[in-house]
C-alpha cells in the first residue's frame, strides 16, 4: 500500500511518498510513486504501481499543459476512463484494479491546485479545498495535516511536515514504509527530486518532532522512591 | 532482551543544597520535573551522566546552562528531580533512551542513542 501526500506551500508545491509496495506475502521498498508530467505539473499515485507507470507512459505524450491544471485534470479524467475501459473491458468495474492519483500544478492564472482522481470513481477530479491532500492510507496524515498545516508554510518545512506524516503513519501501519521520496516545483522553479541526503535530514528531524509532551499523561509518582541509592542490578529473565 | 532493576530515589526539590547532597562521582540517569497547578509532577527533561551531582549543578547554573527549556522551568517553576545509580554506560544510555520515549520531554531536543533491547524500570 502507499501514502502519497501533496502540499501547497507559500512558494511552491511538495509531493512526498513512501516507497513500499506490499502484497499479501511480500513487500519491497523501492517503488516510485511520484511522477513528473512537465516542469510545473506532477502526479503522485497509490494503488497498482506498475499499472500507474504504464498508464502515465502512454498518456503523457498526449497531455496538453497550456490551459492550466483544471484542464489537465479533465484530460486525465477522459484518458483514465478511456484507458481503463480499454484495459479492463473483460472485468466488471468493481473487479478492476484501483488507481488513485493526486495531480498538482498551476491554473492559467498561476494559482496552485491539487486534484484527486480515483479509478473506481471514474476518475472524476476532486479539487482539494484545504491546500493539501493524501491518498493511500491517509488517516493519520490527514489528522496531522489538519492540525499542523497553514498556507504560509514554506516548501522546506512542508517537505519536513510531509516526511513527519509518512513516518508517523509507517510507525503504525506496516503497509507504509521504506525511504521517503520528495519532489518539489513551483510556478517558476522546475520540478526536482530531492536527494537521499536531503531527505535523510528530514527523516532524522521528524524523529525529534513530538506532537505533545507525552509526559503530560504520565506524571511522576511522588510517593515512590528510595531514600538511599543502589546500583542497577540485572533482573532475572 | 536484558532487564535491569533500578533503584530510583524519592522526588526531591531541585536546588543547590539537594544537588550537593548527592554522593560524589555517582553515575546514573535522572529526570527533572516541575510541579503543575494540578499538583502533579511533570517531567520536562531526562538525562544520564557519569556524575549526577556535577550534572545537576550544571543545570542549576543558569549563566552557563544552554538549554532554554531547562532554564525556563528552573526560573519560573518549582522543580524536582530523581535519579537512579547505573555504573554501566550502555545501561545508562538505554535507560535515558527509554525515558525519552516514555516521557517525550520538552527539554530534550535529540533522541538519545541507546540499545532498545535493554529495559529498565522507570519507577
Amino acid at each position: 500500500m502507499t501514502l502519497t501526500i501533496c502540499i501547497i506551500t507559500k512558494d511552491g508545491i511538495v509531493f512526498a511518498s513512501d516507497s513500499r509496495a506490499s502484497s499479501f506475502l511480500t513487500s519491497n521498498d523501492t517503488v516510485k510513486k511520484i511522477f513528473k508530467l512537465d516542469e510545473h505539473n506532477a502526479v503522485g499515485i497509490a494503488g497498482d504501481g506498475p499499472l500507474a507507470m504504464h498508464f502515465f507512459d502512454i498518456i503523457s505524450p498526449s497531455l496538453n499543459f497550456r490551459n492550466g491544471i483544471s484542464n489537465l485534470a479533465e484530460q486525465l479524467r477522459a484518458l483514465g476512463k478511456e484507458k481503463f475501459n480499454e484495459f479492463f473491458s473483460h472485468q466488471n468495474p468493481q473487479d478492476r484494479p484501483s488507481l488513485s492519483i493526486l495531480l498538482a500544478g498551476y491554473t492559467s492564472l498561476g494559482k496552485p491546485e491539487i486534484y484527486q482522481l480515483i479509478s473506481t470513481d471514474n476518475f472524476v477530479p476532486r479539487k482539494s479545498p484545504t491546500g493539501f491532500d493524501c491518498i493511500g492510507i491517509p488517516i493519520i496524515a490527514n489528522y496531522l495535516l489538519n492540525r499542523l498545516y497553514e498556507p504560509e508554510i514554506t516548501t522546506e518545512h512542508a517537505a519536513e511536515l510531509a516526511t513527519f506524516c509518512i513516518k508517523e503513519t509507517s510507525s503504525q501501519d506496516n503497509r507504509v514504509g521504506g525511504p521517503t521520496q520528495i519532489s518539489t516545483f513551483s510556478k517558476t522553479k522546475e520540478y526536482a527530486e530531492l536527494s537521499r541526503s536531503e531527505i535523510e535530514k528530514y527523516e532524522k528531524k521528524s524523529e525529534q518532532l513530538r506532537l505533545l509532551q507525552k509526559g503530560n499523561f504520565y506524571p511522576e509518582d511522588a510517593s515512590s522512591g528510595s531514600s538511599s541509592t543502589r546500583d542497577a542490578t540485572k533482573a532475572s529473565p | 532482551m536484558e532487564n535491569w532493576k533500578l533503584t530510583w530515589t524519592k522526588l526531591d526539590v531541585l536546588n543547590e543544597r539537594a544537588a550537593k547532597g548527592i554522593p560524589n562521582n555517582l553515575p546514573g540517569v535522572y529526570r527533572l520535573s516541575y510541579r503543575h497547578e494540578d499538583g502533579n509532577f511533570y517531567v520536562f527533561y531526562v538525562g544520564q551522566s557519569t556524575d549526577i551531582k556535577v550534572r545537576l549543578s550544571q543545570h542549576l547554573d543558569l549563566d552557563t546552562e544552554t538549554n532554554e527549556t531547562i532554564k525556563f522551568y528552573i526560573k519560573s517553576k518549582e522543580c524536582y528531580f530523581r535519579y537512579a545509580q547505573i555504573s554501566e554506560e550502555y545501561i545508562r544510555k538505554a535507560a535515558e533512551r527509554q525515558m525519552f520515549k516514555h516521557y517525550q520531554p520538552k527539554g530534550n531536543n535529540i533522541v538519545p542513542e541507546g540499545r532498545d533491547d535493554v529495559r529498565v524500570n522507570l519507577t
